[in-house]
């Protein structure tokens, strides 16, 4: 099989640096909204600001600890394979777009066209573009999940989603 | 007793009638379908299943949801053990060793141990609570607000054992999942790190935090990792299928699970009875102290047995633990527990001590339901466990479109609310990036579920005592819990330092 295209691999040491970092400003943020938080009101009450700050020192004092080890692991030579990290940065994007996109497009275009197509989208790929079978099995498959989906939750359970086609058929 | 044993025929005849049977069937059918959905949590099970039963009578309407409730249990675990989804909160560590053992190639054999040990813990705990409910009940009343911190406390302790080789990163979950817990409401009338998003006032639902942390995070990877990946089982089509002989349970492996079986169901009943603990916390506790017992425990989490009975049984004791509150004193532990207590007011029956004396009969009923109930999972989950089990075997990049839709729409059920969809995104794309580098989210969740514990007991127990924190930490049972979980933190620093110096170097989270 061809070998996926969009592959990264970092050095596992500079990411993880840099993650204890992006989380370490993230919780500084976080602190300096707590110093805004009003006083205790309530006898007693140590106050909306006491348990948000305490867990922050917490996490704070272990991402503390984490940059200094992956900056002492940063001055010796990187430990082959584990020192890297893999990310098919393509696939991931495609995953995380489709979900924003099945959330912003359901709403306009109803659950049938929406569900079809993310996950016709999604499996086509995975089938085989070019051979026809693969897109009736994509199509088949995506309806008849669409389909169950549709009958288990929206007509038997009655959870209120957007729909647009079925209901015309379905005399509703 | 005497009254019981008069009314133990009667009992025994209603709950046979094959009307009742039929009901208790259905609930049981229904709870597993709902329970294997994401975002549908026992208690939105019964929510849903809850108007059906303005048409049936009271005996029938209690049964029916009791066996809702005892199989959606069971039902969250077949997507927890087939594509590491949990199905519920309560399967959060059920997918740590399930799925492992799925990807042996012994999917079937994990989900029979789990509908077995739901089984036997759903029936074991059914019969402490019919001879203890009252008793049971009053231990439970005694767990006030600094009592309920010191639990939650220990739960934290726990999460240790959930940490992998790398204490710094597990650590640091902990504290995301703590602090994820603070958004929303402080509980005090304070809002927390809304930034005036109407969708955070309220906080972050448990729904999106287990879909968003457990399940997303595996839709990412199913989808990005394994999207070029063939099996094993496509190039070796002859090879297909699961091995009949490893997946069958022998009289050696009941015997070697009896133990966790006992020590699980008294923990899970245990916990069943504290109004708020709920199967997660049943579970997590269930799983750490097999894990502390069990002469493998450094090898939980590679598919072992009795990691994965030992959660199952616990969070299905909860059941029957859950009823001793609300029965016998009238205090809903849980919203599953308000919802079978809404049926029982609207039937016009008052839970509370006297019913056990003057509803003997009912409760009889109920108890002799849940055991039905049980059994019933046990023929449905055992004839259908072969079958399920072929999910397991689908190629992985073809498996992972289907479960990502499925966690999408599960979310949007759970409150036909958008913005939920897009927070389980941005979770599952957190969860996933920082699972690269080793940081566990199983600590994340379950720190989330232990934080609103400790924060707005500890509070209470604060304002209540006029900010005397001694007289709160020292009360008996709070200053016991709080040692057991001193304890517990020690022994496990030891227990894992031992493990580094003796084991190979291994991938952590």
């Amino acid at each position: 099989m061809k070998a996926a295209s969009g592959n990264v691999t970092l050095d596992r040491r500079w990411v993880e640096f840099c993650a204890y970092l992006v989380i370490g400003a993230v919780l500084a943020f976080l602190f300096a909204v707590t110093l805004n938080m009003p006083p205790p009101f309530l006898p007693g009450y140590p106050g909306d600001s006491f348990f948000p700050q305490l867990v922050i020192g917490f996490t704070a004092l272990w991402v503390v600890i984490g940059l200094i080890s992956t900056a002492c692991q940063l001055i010796r030579p990187p430990a082959g394979e584990a020192a890297r990290v893999k990310l098919n940065v393509v696939e991931f994007l495609i995953a995380g777009l489709a979900c924003l996109a099945y959330a912003l497009l359901m709403p306009v275009v109803g659950f049938e066209i929406a569900s079809v197509g993310l996950l016709g989208g999604l499996l086509l790929p995975r089938l085989g573009w070019r051979s026809p079978r693969s897109w009736i099995k994509a199509l088949v498959y995506s309806v008849v999940t669409m389909l169950i989906l549709y009958g288990s939750l929206i007509l038997f359970l009655g959870v209120d989603f957007p729909v647009s086609l079925l209901p015309q058929y379905l005399g509703q | 007793m005497d009254a019981y044993f008069m009314h133990l025929g009667d009992a025994v005849a209603g709950v046979l009638a094959p009307s009742m049977l039929l009901f208790i069937l259905a609930g049981v059918i229904a709870g597993i379908i709902l329970g294997a959905l994401p975002g549908f949590g026992s208690a939105q099970s019964l929510a849903v299943l809850f108007p059906l039963t303005f048409v049936m009578g009271t005996e029938e309407a209690i049964l029916f949801l009791l066996a809702v409730y005892s199989a959606a249990e069971y039902g969250g675990s077949i997507p927890a053990i087939l594509i590491r989804t949990p199905g519920t909160p309560a399967q959060s560590v059920t997918i740590l060793d399930g799925y492992e053992m799925t990807r042996k190639g012994l999917a079937t054999r994990a989900l029979r141990i789990s509908l077995i040990s739901g089984v036997i813990g759903g029936i074991a705990s059914t019969i402490i609570f019919f001879f203890s409910g009252t008793s049971l009940a009053l231990v439970g009343l005694k767990f006030g607000p600094g009592e309920m911190f010191a639990l939650g406390v220990f739960g934290l302790s726990i999460i240790g054992g959930f940490f992998g080789r790398n204490v710094t990163k597990g650590f640091v979950a902990t504290g995301i999942g703590l602090i994820l817990a603070t958004v929303g409401s402080s509980g005090f009338g304070g809002v927390r790190f809304a930034f005036e998003q109407p969708y955070l006032v309220d906080g972050f639902p448990i729904v999106v935090i287990v879909i968003g942390l457990l399940a997303g995070p595996e839709a990412f990877r199913l989808l990005a990792d394994h999207r070029h990946t063939v099996e094993h089982s496509e190039l070796h089509p002859e090879a297909q299928g699961e091995d009949a002989s490893r997946n069958r349970l022998t009289r050696a492996d009941y015997r070697h699970l009896l133990p966790t079986w006992v020590r699980s169901t008294l923990i899970g009943t245990v916990v069943g009875i504290i109004p708020g603990a709920g199967g997660a916390v049943a579970a997590v506790v269930g799983y750490s102290e097999e894990k502390r017992w069990s002469k493998r425990g450094n090898e939980f989490g590679t598919g072992l047995d009795e990691a994965l009975a030992a959660p199952e049984t616990a969070n299905n004791a909860v059941v029957a633990g859950t009823l001793v509150p609300t029965l016998a004193l009238g205090i809903p532990g849980s919203g599953a527990a308000a919802i079978l207590m809404g049926v029982l007011i609207s039937k016009g029956v008052a839970p509370g001590p006297i019913m056990f004396q003057t509803e003997t009969l009912f409760i009889l009923t109920i108890f002799l339901g849940l055991i039905a109930a049980n059994l019933i999972m046990l023929v449905v989950g055992l004839a259908g466990s072969r079958t399920v089990a072929v999910v397991g075997r689908i190629p992985r990049r073809i498996i992972g479109p289907f479960v990502l839709l499925m966690l999408l729409v599960g979310t949007y059920a759970y409150a036909t609310y958008m913005a939920h969809v897009v927070l389980v995104t941005a979770f599952a794309a957190f969860a996933y990036l920082l699972a690269k580098i080793d940081i566990p989210a199983v600590p994340m969740v379950l720190a989330f579920v232990m934080g609103p514990i400790i924060e707005q007991n500890l509070s209470r127990a604060l304002v209540i005592h006029g900010s005397d924190a001694m007289t709160v930490m020292t009360r008996p049972i709070t200053l016991t819990i709080l040692g057991l979980s001193l304890l517990t933190i020690i022994y496990g620093i030891v227990r894992r330092k031992h493990q580094v110096e003796s084991e190979p170097t291994e991938s952590g989270g």
